[in-house]
């Protein structure tokens, strides 16, 4: 099993300030980046050093990052392949997909999402990794600490109340998977189910989102799910 | 056809000028002949009267002054009557047609001279063929005296008339002549109109077509004259306005594109900034900073899009995308905004597969824009419905809020690009969300409609199934 500090991030990004800022960004989250500013160096580097995941634009000085991926496949590199491109038609993700990448981002993204979209993509192709402690938790780029019952962003704790947690917790056991009210109110409120309805979990659901979401306007972390009930972002 | 088209308005005026020609000769030739005529009748008066006078009436009885102007009457063919010198009328022969030989046997004829006096001494009335025949004929209106010497004077009348059946069949020629050259101007008025006009309404349908946004229509160049000139003159023009429009275009995505990477650091530093964050103070400020780049971003990805649309790039994609799973979707996307805004969101999205002629993604940008609107315009406790229906051969999508509506007279504007209503100022946005749904929808051969009052706003979505 890999720890986090054993998985390296290969980043594919001529633009100085893009990649500057992807190294830090990414690097800040624990891994170990390499970055590269052609596609053939980058090529290059997959080749030999095998890194756990790539990153990498569409848009290069010696070439077109579809071109890469595909030789990168070619040279049997499975690894998953995140693209970042600016066109904002899916046109690049329909091709970029049939290139044989994993996923796409559309320039100008948010950094925590290229980071959210990193952490999804390993846990697809590696499974969840070791963690030292086997209490934590991931959901979207919170860390669930359940032993300490801390919620935290960036190092910084974030303040739940107890239900708040446990709604939380519960969800980010079972990412994508959609509950109804009913059911989150039988494993969240356990045996004082009997004196709750459904808009007593709307409610929480609105404060807890309060909290943890970047844009509580727009949520991406704890998702309604129209006429169902709510899920995990996965 | 329009009264007021070119080939009517040529076609009357044709027939009008040929009218009036036709009017000017027919009235010129009728007068000139009628004119003609009435000198032989009056030439053959004047003969007749001549004769009378070189054969003086006998002054006996008035039997024989009677008998005397009857023959005369005959003779000349014309109504005889004799004046004595105070003007008295003597005798009258009356109406050369009414009299006849027995008349002139059965009476005390006695006149000298009667027997040389002949007609032929007389223009020959039937020669030319232009007088009337004698008894029944047409009688001329004109009259002739003529003295006698003596002081008594003769005054001939209803003598045969000239050239009346002539001037009869020269008005009918005349006419029959008129109404056939009227027709044939008007004809070849029409005919040279739409042989002008087809290229001018071929031109006008191209810049027509060029105004409503279709830069590569281009009028139909028929021959080197006047109008073919004019529709390469056109021509010249559409392609220069055409080069002109795709190039600003191309530059506004472009444009858009190249923000796109100066964005993206920017975005990701900032982010980075956020974390490191020593204060509230500090992380406020950057969080403000963080809330325009997403603004900015927002606005070179709007741009790009509706610079993309307008140019008519097609999309890569296939051009084709089931409304109902794409409404789904979306529905799913706006649930948890709609959700924590407070606002309920109904779904009517059960109608089976609508296969439309728009690609997922230009759909699911359609559908978003006008969800995104619905939701962030309607105030806590409202409601955002989406239903998707088929009506006829239609795929229909509407979104229908309980929002702050639309004022009336912006209603015009609102797809209008960087337009937003006065009473949405507060909200955020970059007035191109409903000009992208309309060019993409149009795009696609489908319409945009809403309804809006103050309480609330229905955006209607019919796309043509595909």
């Amino acid at each position: 099993m890999l720890t986090m500090a054993d998985q390296t991030i290969l980043v594919i990004e001529d633009d100085p300030a893009v990649g500057e800022a992807l190294v830090e960004g990414i690097g800040s989250e624990g891994y170990q980046v390499h970055w590269e500013t052609t596609g053939g160096g980058g090529v290059t580097f997959a080749r030999d050093h095998s890194p756990q995941l790539v990153v990498l634009d569409v848009r290069l000085p010696d070439g077109n990052g579809f071109d890469f991926c595909r030789q990168m496949r070619t040279l049997g590199l499975r690894q998953p392949i995140l693209m970042l491109t600016v066109q904002s038609d899916q046109m690049d993700k329909v091709l970029g997909l049939e290139m044989g990448a994993d996923d796409y981002l559309t320039k100008p993204y948010h950094l925590r999402e290229l980071i959210a979209r990193i952490r999804s993509l390993l846990r697809r192709a590696y499974g969840e990794f070791a963690s030292t402690e086997a209490d934590i938790l991931y959901a979207g780029d919170l860390t669930i600490d359940r032993t300490r019952a801390t919620v935290s962003r960036d190092g910084r704790s974030l303040n739940l109340t107890p239900t708040e947690f446990r709604l939380l917790v519960f969800l980010a056991q079972h990412p994508g998977q959609v509950f109804s009210r009913g059911q989150l109110i039988e494993n969240v409120w356990g045996s004082d189910a009997g004196f709750y309805d459904d808009k007593t979990v709307s409610v929480h659901v609105r404060r807890l989102r309060e909290k943890i979401e970047h844009e509580p306007s727009d949520p991406t972390v704890v998702l309604t799910v129209p006429g169902i009930g709510y899920r995990l972002a996965t | 056809m329009r009264t007021r088209s070119l080939r009517w308005r040529l076609a009357l005026t044709y027939a009008g000028m040929a009218l009036l020609t036709a009017v000017i000769l027919g009235g010129i030739l009728i007068a000139v002949l009628a004119n003609h005529y009435t000198r032989a009748e009056d030439d053959y008066l004047t003969a007749s009267a001549q004769l009378i006078v070189a054969d003086p009436p006998p002054l006996t009885t008035m039997e024989a002054l009677t008998s005397w102007a009857q023959a005369a009457a005959i003779t000349t063919q014309t109504r005889v009557q004799v004046y004595d010198q105070g003007g008295t009328l003597v005798v009258d022969s009356g109406s050369p047609d009414a009299l006849t030989a027995e008349d002139l046997l059965g009476g005390s004829f006695g006149g000298p001279g009667h027997g040389h006096r002949d007609r032929d001494d007389l223009p020959d009335p039937m020669g030319d063929g232009l007088f009337g025949t004698g008894s029944g004929g047409t009688r001329s209106g004109r009259t002739l005296t003529m003295d006698m010497n003596n002081g008594a004077y003769v005054k001939l009348s209803e003598g045969p008339a000239s050239g009346r059946d002539a001037l009869m069949s020269a008005v009918v020629g005349w006419i029959v002549a008129a109404a056939l050259a009227v027709g044939l101007a008007a004809l070849a008025g029409w005919l040279i109109a739409r042989r002008i006009a087809r290229p001018v309404v071929a031109l006008t349908e191209a810049s027509d077509r060029m105004a409503a946004g279709d830069l590569g229509a281009r009028a139909p160049v028929a021959g080197g004259d006047e109008v073919g000139r004019l529709g390469e003159s056109f021509n010249g023009m559409a392609a220069r306005v055409e080069t002109t429009v795709t190039s600003l275009r191309r530059f506004v995505a472009d444009a858009a594109h190249e923000i796109g990477t100066p964005l993206t650091a920017l975005q990701a530093d900032l982010e980075l900034a956020e974390r490191k964050a020593q204060s509230d103070d500090e992380r406020r400020l950057v969080d403000r900073a963080l809330v325009q780049t997403a603004r900015l971003a927002g606005l070179s990805n709007n741009l790009l899009q509706l610079s993309r649309l307008e140019a008519g790039e097609p999309a890569a994609e296939a051009q084709s995308s089931d409304l109902t799973a794409v409404a789904r979707e979306l529905a799913d996307g706006v649930a948890s905004r709609a959700e924590q805004a407070g606002v309920e969101l109904e779904l009517d999205v059960d109608a089976g597969p609508l296969p439309v002629p728009l690609g997922q993604a230009r759909l699911q940008t359609v559908l978003a824009n006008l969800l995104d609107n619905a939701v962030k315009f309607t105030p806590e406790g409202g409601t955002v419905r989406l239903a998707v229906t088929r009506e006829g051969g239609e795929a229909v999508a509407t979104v229908a809020d309980t929002g702050v509506g639309i004022p009336a007279d912006e209603q015009r504007a609102i797809f209008e690009r960087f337009h937003r209503a006065r009473n949405v100022s507060a909200y955020p946005g970059n007035g191109l969300g409903l000009a992208i749904v309309k060019a993409a929808v149009e795009q696609a051969g489908g319409r945009v409609s809403f309804a809006s009052s103050e309480a609330g706003t229905t955006f209607r979505v019919g796309l043509p199934t595909a």
